[in-house]
C-alpha cells in the first residue's frame, strides 16, 4: 500500500489533529490525480452521500444521479477546498445535500405545490399503517418528516456523526441541531405512539422475567 | 464527576435518544452519573427514547450498488485523464467563436469595394439602385 494511503484510511473517529491531517491528505491526493485515494475515499464517503440523498429524496435512481453528480463536483473541485472551514467529508456531503434541495425544489416547481411535509402528526397515523410491517411504517413517519429534521436525524442517528459534524454539515449551529433532532424525535414518537407503547411494554415485561 | 442537571439531561434523551453513546463526548461522563440515580421523570423520559430508538433500529440503512461505486470510480478516471486546460480550451474557443460571430453580423453586409463593383452591374439591369441599400430583413 502506498504511504498516502496509510494516512488516509481509517475510522470516523480520530482526535482532531489527525482528522485534519486526513482531510488535507485525502483533498491534496484527489486533485493530485492519485487513483488510490479517490478509490479509498469513494468507499469511505459514498455510503454517506448515497444515504443522505436516499433519505432526503426518497427514491433509488435520485438519489444514484446525485452521488454522482456530487463525486464529479469532487473529482472537479477537490483542490478548492480549504481546511479550518469544514472537514472535507462535511464539505462533500454538503455538496450532495444542495443538489438534493436543488432536486427538491425542481420537483415543487413542477408539481406547482409543495412536496407534502408532516409537521404535526396526528397521534393516530401508526394506526393507519397497523397492517405494514415495523420498518415500512417507521420509514414512512421518517419520510413524512420536514426536511431538516429527517437531514438531522439521518446525520446524527443512521450516520452516526457526531453532533459537531451534523451541525457543521447542516451549516446550523449546535443548538439548532438539538433542536431539530428533539422535534423529530418528538414528531416520530406521537405518529409511531402506538408501536413505542407496544415496545416499551416488551421492554417492560423483559426486564421483569 | 458532577452530575449532569436535570433539565440538560432531559434535553439530551429527547434529543439524542437513550443510548449514551450518541450523546455529545464531553456530556457523556456527567450525563451518566445522572442516569445512575434517575428521577422520576429522566426514568419515564428513557423509557419512551429506548422504544423509539428501538424502532429505529428497524430502519436499514439504504443498500449501495457495487455498480455505484464502481461508476463514481470510473468518473475520476474519466476527470483525470482530460487535460486540467480542456475547460478553460472549450471555454475560450465558445468566447471566440461568439467574437467572430458577432464581428461579422455588426458589420456591413456590402463592403464599399463590393458595392462600388455591383452598382454599375445592377445599373446595367435597370435595377433601381436604392433597391441595394435597403433593408429587407
Amino acid at each position: 500500500m502506498r504511504p498516502i494511503l496509510n494516512v488516509i484510511q481509517g475510522q470516523k473517529t480520530h482526535a482532531a489533529g489527525d482528522v485534519y491531517a486526513q482531510d488535507h491528505a485525502f483533498a491534496k491526493a484527489i486533485a493530485r490525480g492519485d487513483s488510490d485515494a479517490a478509490r479509498a475515499f469513494t468507499l469511505r464517503c459514498l455510503p454517506q452521500v448515497h444515504g443522505v440523498a436516499m433519505r432526503m429524496l426518497g427514491n433509488a435512481s435520485d438519489a444514484e444521479d446525485v452521488a454522482q453528480e456530487t463525486f464529479i463536483r469532487v473529482w472537479r473541485k477537490a483542490h478548492q477546498w480549504k481546511p479550518g472551514k469544514a472537514r472535507f467529508e462535511s464539505w462533500v456531503v454538503r455538496i450532495a445535500i444542495n443538489l438534493c434541495y436543488d432536486r427538491l425544489r425542481k420537483k415543487r416547481e413542477v408539481l406547482g405545490e409543495d412536496i407534502p411535509e408532516m409537521v404535526d402528526p396526528s397521534p393516530g397515523a401508526g394506526a393507519v399503517m397497523v397492517e405494514a410491517d415495523t420498518s415500512a411504517e417507521v420509514q414512512a413517519v421518517i419520510a413524512a418528516l420536514p426536511e431538516r429534521q429527517r437531514l438531522a436525524l439521518e446525520l446524527c442517528h443512521f450516520q452516526e456523526y457526531s453532533n459537531i459534524q451534523a451541525a457543521e454539515i447542516m451549516e446550523v449551529s449546535v443548538d439548532a441541531l438539538e433542536s431539530l433532532l428533539a422535534r423529530a424525535r418528538r414528531s416520530l414518537k406521537t405518529a409511531l405512539a402506538e408501536s413505542v407503547t407496544g415496545l416499551m411494554a416488551d421492554f417492560n415485561a423483559a426486564k421483569g422475567e | 464527576m458532577e452530575a449532569l442537571n436535570e433539565n440538560r439531561c432531559l434535553e439530551l434523551i429527547e434529543a439524542y435518544g437513550a443510548n449514551l453513546a450518541r450523546w455529545p463526548e464531553g456530556e457523556r461522563a456527567a450525563g451518566k452519573v445522572r442516569l445512575d440515580k434517575p428521577s422520576p421523570a429522566i426514568l419515564r423520559a428513557m423509557e419512551e427514547a429506548r422504544g423509539l430508538d428501538r424502532l429505529l433500529s428497524f430502519v436499514p440503512l439504504p443498500l449501495l450498488s457495487p455498480l455505484l461505486t464502481r461508476r463514481v470510480i470510473a468518473l475520476y478516471e474519466r476527470e483525470r485523464s482530460q487535460p486540467r486546460w480542456a475547460p478553460l480550451a472549450a471555454a475560450a474557443t465558445l468566447l471566440i467563436g461568439v467574437s467572430l460571430g458577432w464581428m461579422g453580423a455588426a458589420s456591413d453586409p456590402l463592403s464599399a469595394a463590393e458595392i462600388g463593383t455591383e452598382i454599375p452591374v445592377y445599373s446595367a439591369l435597370d435595377v433601381p439602385q436604392t433597391w441595394l441599400f435597403e433593408d429587407f430583413s
